[in-house]
């Protein structure tokens, strides 16, 4: 005990005790908390979807309490990086998972019509669950360097390798990730400065992409068309979902009980939230979603109070690309906008996502570590800083 | 994007790097407004979901409608005439269901008279809620859950039963499949108590509902349903009704009305005929109607129980005369007008008291209007409310008015109890309460006349065969053979034939009205006359009853002698 309590000790100055002083306790506690609200989800949605596909009934919830430790890893393991080294591993993996993308292409396997899978070393991942925290990152330090230094070309770059995604995951098509990549590259763009008034024009774009989307690929159609007339159309997904809210009431129906998230495809997946609800109830819901609102506005504030450029935009950039995955993954659930494939931060079963997510917020954790030359610059001083300078 | 940032020289200024976070800083800010305005709508949502009523009615009736609970129905002894009992009723929910074919394939194994395309039709579209098959036994729902079939379930439902069967058919009336009372008591249990209400908040779903007392004693019921049953078939009547009434209470301890229907399964209920013939129809009384007459006349003083009746012609109105059906044709004695149930007699004495005079006291004995009872099955009588000369004199026989047998047993009680009208009731009343909401309607020696009147025509007159079974009883009434209007004429094929009495005569405890509708002779031997029908059909029931009321046998003379007013004694 006491040798644990020697690594945290302020008194002597270990990379540990350096960690656990300077990360942000408050957003750390409240991811590890919405990984426990998704094992408990976990127990509630997946028995149904398992023994549906002719899988032992706690197959999900054991795959998925197993994700949670490699993804526990990498989320402390990220968080310990320092600035140098956060771009250098969001460098690797965007350049790694564009290739991977690319291979997609040619050697992914292929679920529902769509190419986003890749087999690699045994396990399948999808790669462009690593391009979306690794692609924030790159963009807020071109975007930063640029705004630095006007001789480097950042924006340039920025929009070429958003560009070569953006492609890529409508190669698949992935109309689901490519939003989120659109609400990043939109997000930094916003963070950096543009004016309103192409703020307006980039929203009309993106208007314009949507409606695109709508006339080009049939199932974005089919799925708009069953939201706006529910009558018409196959809106059974989202009529399951909201059939399981309601039966659950404000308490929830009890562990076990509930009966709509039966019928519910994805259960597991992008529609636990919806699951979970006909088990816990409203309530439980509400704090769920309160949780997620919190992690997003602390990581927000703790952007906001970086000196830093890069560190700030890259904050925001992960904090907003969490937000967005969230609130598009909920809204669905709540049954506000036409479905769309999308699965929510650490509570869907999914081991890439669940790690990709972990490796973002690690980055998201070192980014908003409170440094030592920030004290300096401020004036204000912090003990393990003053105490390194008194040795 | 020209507009993003500075394209200053590489030196970052202090002056350009505050701008540059003050920008961003705002910009921060711009999005953790949007941030919570998203997760605000959604907390918005889910309130909104919380707040939302989830529509469980079955069908359009509320589900805890549907497993309420009666209260049971006891007779006076406290024997069970009505129950809830406990059945599973299987339901599906098509939305839920996944192979329509194999569960309606699976279910017709279990409930093979389910009609497959039926069963297919309803086991497919997109309701939350339909029934299958109501009201299955515990073994037919375990065979169900043992197939297994998904989006199949059991509401346990409460069933009323009524362990008589038909006995007391129109006094329990029914229930409908919801477990509403739709007739009899059982409808009057819903409109006059919180019942209903209890049922639709749900309230009296488990709770133990306190039993309802009825005034009927299932022994008296079963033994005027009994003897109703021999009648039809004896007499092959198109129909046979009786009540029974506590004169000092009110209480209808019997009624019952042939044809009928078993309440446990009410559909036959609807069939023709099947109405309650004691209060929901009305029928001209005949020859019965001359006790109220009677009493009429003698408690107005216009006759005296000692007067001569000139009875020697018919009455004649116009170019009509009124004649009497076993005319004696001479001058009568007041009870030989009501022994021989001289019509010409009958009207000679209404005309003695005015015809205003007896129009008032039909009203006065309570003829007006629908008979006083809990049950909801009732019809209004018909009287002219100003009688002609001849109407008056045919009302005064029982023809040309209609009430219900219920009005007459009413009026009954009243003339031989010493003149109190009581209120009649199915449930439990003590003579104390209802005495408190009696009227006087004849003083105590009109009831005495009206008394010995009625014993004497079962000693002497038209009662003497149903006297001769009920014999130590004490038992008497009047006869009425009321020809039925058909093709506007009086048939004397198909008439309808009365009896109304009461016993022990020396001390009434008991009236009873008893119809049997277009009697046949029983042999040839035998009359189509109401004393050979009605009269026997109450003799033997009150030969059975009575015991059971604890009326002990007497035959000695001595007690109908004493019933003789001292006027006419020798």
């Amino acid at each position: 005990m006491t040798a644990i309590n020697a690594w945290f000790s302020r008194e002597r100055k270990t990379p540990i005790a350096e960690w656990w002083w300077t990360i942000d306790r408050e957003l750390l506690f409240a991811l590890i908390a919405l990984m426990a609200f998704g094992m408990l989800l976990s127990f509630a949605a997946s028995p149904p979807v398992a023994e549906r596909l002719g899988l032992g009934a706690w197959h999900f919830v054991a795959r998925h309490a197993l994700f949670c430790v490699p993804a526990i890893g990498v989320l402390i393991g990220a968080s310990f990086l320092p600035a140098k080294w956060i771009r250098i591993s969001a460098l690797v993996s965007l350049i790694g998972g564009i290739g991977l993308l690319v291979l997609v292409l040619r050697y992914g396997t292929e679920v529902k019509g769509a190419h986003r899978w890749i087999s690699l070393f045994g396990q399948t991942i999808q790669p462009s669950e690593f391009v979306k925290p690794a692609y924030a990152v790159m963009a807020a330090w071109f975007m930063s360097e640029q705004m630095k230094r006007g001789d480097v070309p950042g924006q340039a770059f920025a929009a070429v390798f958003f560009a070569a995604i953006v492609t890529l995951l409508l190669l698949q098509p992935d109309v689901g990730q490519t939003a989120l990549m659109v609400a990043t590259y939109g997000a930094l763009l916003f963070l950096t400065g543009i004016s309103w008034w192409l703020i307006g024009v980039l929203g009309g774009a993106a208007m314009g992409l949507a409606g695109l989307a709508y006339i080009f690929f049939p199932h974005v159609a089919r799925r708009v068309d069953a939201f706006i007339n529910p009558e018409t159309g196959d809106n059974y997904q989202a009529e399951r979902a909201l059939e399981s809210l309601l039966e659950g009431g404000w308490f929830g129906k009890g562990p076990g009980e509930g009966i709509a998230k039966r019928y519910l495809p994805d259960a597991h997946a992008d529609f636990v939230f919806a699951a979970g609800a006909s088990e816990f109830g409203i309530l439980f819901c509400l704090m769920l979603v309160g949780l997620i609102c919190f992690i997003v506005i602390r990581a927000l504030i703790l952007a906001q109070s970086q000196h830093s450029l890069f560190n700030r935009l890259a904050a925001s950039a992960l904090a907003i690309q969490f937000g967005v995955q969230s609130a598009i993954n909920l809204t669905v659930n709540l049954n506000l906008i036409p479905p769309k494939g999308m699965t929510l931060p650490f509570v869907s079963y999914g081991g890439t996502s669940m790690i990709a997510i972990a490796f973002g917020m690690g980055l998201l954790l070192a980014l908003t570590r409170r440094k030592p030359e920030e004290t300096f610059a401020t004036g204000l001083p912090i003990r393990s800083a003053v105490k390194h300078e008194a040795l | 994007m020209s507009a993003i940032s500075s394209k200053e020289p590489t030196i970052a200024l202090d002056g350009t790097r505050k701008a540059r976070g003050n920008l961003t800083s705002a910009r921060i800010r711009w999005a953790m407004a949007f941030v919570l305005a998203v997760f605000v709508v959604m907390g918005g949502r889910l309130v909104w979901l919380g707040n939302m009523d989830l529509d469980t009615a079955i069908e359009g009736q509320a589900r805890a409608a549907i497993m309420a609970s009666r209260p049971p129905i006891l007779d006076r002894n406290g024997i069970e005439m009505a129950v809830d009992i406990q059945v599973p009723s299987l339901y599906a929910e098509p939305r839920r269901i996944l192979d329509v074919d194999e569960a309606a394939e699976a279910l017709r194994t279990v409930l093979p008279n389910l009609d497959p395309a039926w069963l297919r039709d309803r086991l497919t579209g997109d309701e939350g809620f339909v029934w299958i098959a109501r009201e299955l036994t515990p073994a037919q729902r375990d065979r169900v859950m043992h197939l297994g079939i998904p989006g199949i379930g059991f509401l346990t439902e409460t069933k009323r039963f009524y362990p008589g069967g038909p006995v007391a058919a129109h006094v329990m009336g029914a229930v409908n499949i919801d477990n509403v009372g739709i007739a009899g008591m059982e409808m009057y249990l819903d409109d006059s108590t919180d019942l209903g209400l209890l049922q639709e908040l749900g309230l009296a779903r488990d709770s133990e509902l306190n039993p309802v007392n009825l005034a009927i004693d299932l022994r008296v019921q079963h033994v005027l349903y009994d003897q109703l049953v021999d009648a039809m078939e004896r007499y092959q009547a198109i129909a046979a009704a009786g009540a029974i009434m506590d004169v000092h209470t009110g209480e209808v301890i019997a009624l019952a009305s042939l044809p009928d229907f078993d309440p446990n399964n009410p559909a036959g209920m609807l069939e023709e005929g099947r109405y309650n013939r004691i209060t929901a129809a009305k029928y001209e009384l005949g020859s019965t109607f001359k006790t109220i007459t009677f009493a009429a006349t003698l408690d107005s003083g216009a006759v005296q129980i000692t007067d001569q009746i000139d009875a020697r012609f018919g009455v004649r109105f116009g170019r009509y005369t009124i004649e009497d059906f076993h005319g004696k044709y001479r001058i009568l004695s007041v009870p030989e007008v009501y022994k021989y149930s001289s019509n010409i007699g009958t009207i000679k004495m209404m005309q003695a008291m005015g015809k205003e005079n007896f129009r008032a006291f039909l009203t006065r004995l309570g003829f007006e209007g629908t008979p006083v009872v809990e049950l909801p099955e009732v019809t209004a009588s018909a009287i002219p409310s100003n009688f002609s000369e001849v109407g008056a004199a045919t009302a005064s026989f029982g023809h040309g008015l209609s009430v219900t047998p219920m009005h007459m047993l009413r009026a009954v009680s009243a003339l031989v109890n010493g003149g109190r009208l009581i209120e009649p009731t199915l449930l439990m009343r003590t003579e104390a309460e209802a005495n408190a909401r009696a009227t006087q309607v004849i003083s105590a020696q009109t009831s005495d006349y009206i008394r010995y009147l009625m014993r004497l025509n079962a000693l002497e007159g038209s009662g003497s065969r149903g006297n001769a079974i009920a014999d130590g009883y004490r038992w008497g009434g009047k006869t009425g053979t009321a020809e039925k209007v058909v093709d506007g004429r009086y048939s004397s094929e198909k008439s309808l034939a009365l009896f109304a009495s009461a016993f022990p005569l020396d001390n009434p405890q008991y009236a009873m009205i008893i119809l049997v509708d277009e009697p046949k002779r029983e042999n040839e031997q035998t009359g189509r006359t109401a004393g050979w029908n009605a009269g026997e059909v109450s003799g033997r029931i009150v030969a059975r009853i009575a015991p059971m009321l604890g009326i002990q046998p007497n035959t000695d003379p001595a007690v109908d002698d004493r019933l003789i007013p001292v006027q006419l004694r020798f």
